[in-house]
């Protein structure tokens, strides 16, 4: 896998996102597809197609979502900084690992989606958002992000390959 | 995120419209056409073995329950407001003679905090910030809140920025129905003294100017809130079907007014 699949596949899911997803909510949440599939595209194949992802996705989440420009970008920004958290040896921890940044990810993200809410004067109660819809997307998240993982490793021989080499 | 802050400095001050518009030009034809392909895989989930049949028949009854209640509405406030009877003939001849204009809807929003949904026309159709969004039996969707030139947002009722003034017909009470996280209609300020049981309807009030009065917003499911406490707590549910809706209503010709202090 490469900037070709990675770059018309963030795009895609940006839409799925705004068109698709929304049609199969369960109890009124949906997952954050892309989100999930940023962090498991660092955690399983590095950081360099991440750092091009993560922007590409950021911008196009931001071109069909009704928040301001920009937020999205802002709010998916941080998956880059998961390298730095965990060094260069980010796919020695395998699934547990994605799942704790899915977990981390989630609520950083509908943090500052929160924020710039709160500074356009369009947001509600912080702790009801927290306990309402941060929560239990990040959890919904999770259970997203296993069947995603699954997919980027299995289509990831080369990364295996230079795991094991 | 150097970059995302400053688009969201540019989106602020409106520099970021004209790269909206074009991407919105580009993109809503492809997430219309992912919807309409999704579409009736989501009706297959929805309707899967026996449920088909049910809800099936559950959306006829809803349709035709909406239709029931627009009417119920129309028929009460005739008879239990007699006295009001030359201004509610005002409003509903006003309301019958709005404008307005059929919208698709080809979005939603996909963050989980908001409540909004993107419609097919725009600026260049007459959309202007503030109009009514509304669907069968005249009742209330939500505002039109962000336009751009061939699209629109609009903040659904259920959305936790949403306030809208509600009367119970039944019992006139008043207060400000609001969106929660809940994605459920809750009415505040509602005084102690109200007479407000379950089952009665809930529609604009008209009050502040942001709304024509007699929209149908929801009926009650619940009311709380002691004696100790300054207001009752009344719980509303949507009358319109919110998370499946696929076509509204746009009320071009209603002018919000602003409201200012005497």
């Amino acid at each position: 896998m490469s900037y070709y699949i990675g770059l018309p596949l963030v795009f895609l899911l940006a839409l799925v996102e705004a068109s698709v997803l929304p049609l199969f909510r369960v109890a009124g949440l949906q997952p954050n597809l892309l989100l999930v599939l940023l962090v498991v595209w660092l955690v399983v194949r590095g950081p360099n197609e991440a750092f091009v992802l993560i922007p590409a996705g950021g911008l196009s989440l931001g071109l069909v979502d009704g928040a301001p420009l920009g937020t999205a970008l802002l709010a998916l920004a941080p998956v880059a900084m998961l390298q730095e958290v965990r060094g260069a040896r980010l796919s020695e921890g395998g699934l547990s690992i994605a799942i704790v940044f899915t977990l981390t990810m989630t609520v950083v993200y509908h943090l500052v989606y929160l924020l710039v809410f709160t500074v356009q004067g369009e947001a509600g109660s912080w702790a009801a958002a927290l306990g309402r819809v941060v929560i239990p997307t990040a959890f919904l998240n999770v259970l997203v992000l296993l069947p995603t993982y699954a997919l980027v490793h299995v289509a990831s021989p080369d990364m295996r390959r230079a795991a094991y080499a | 995120m150097g970059a995302g802050l400053l688009l969201l400095a540019l989106s602020g001050i409106g520099l970021a419209r004209p790269i909206e518009d074009v991407s919105y030009a580009l993109v809503s034809p492809l997430e219309s056409g992912l919807r309409s392909l999704a579409q009736p895989i989501a009706d297959v989930v929805a309707n899967y073995g026996d449920v088909r049949d049910l809800t099936r028949e559950n959306d006829k009854l809803r349709a035709e329950n909406e239709r029931l209640n627009a009417e119920l509405v129309s028929l009460l406030e005739e008879a239990t407001q007699r006295e009001q009877l030359e201004r509610l003939l005002e409003v509903k001849n006003s309301l019958a003679g709005q404008e307005v204009v059929t919208a698709r809807i080809f979005a939603r929003e996909p963050s989980n905090l908001r409540q909004l949904v993107a419609i097919d026309i725009g600026r260049d159709d007459g959309i202007k910030a503030g109009m009514p969004v509304i669907t069968e039996g005249n009742t209330l969707v939500g505002t039109v809140t962000k336009v751009e030139a061939d699209h629109a947002w609009v903040t659904l009722v259920t959305d936790v920025d949403s306030a809208v003034s509600g009367l119970v017909l039944e019992s006139r009470d008043q207060g400000v129905v609001s969106g929660a996280y809940n994605r459920r209609l809750a009415m505040e300020f509602v005084s102690q003294d109200a007479t407000v049981k379950e089952g009665d309807t809930v529609v604009t009030s008209g009050l502040g100017g942001t709304y024509p009065a007699g929209l149908v917003i929801g009926k009650v499911t619940g009311i709380s809130g002691g004696r100790q406490e300054v207001f009752r707590r009344v719980t509303v549910e949507p009358l319109a079907s919110l998370s499946r809706l696929e076509m509204v209503l746009v009320m071009t010709s209603f002018e919000p007014t602003r409201v200012t202090a005497p």
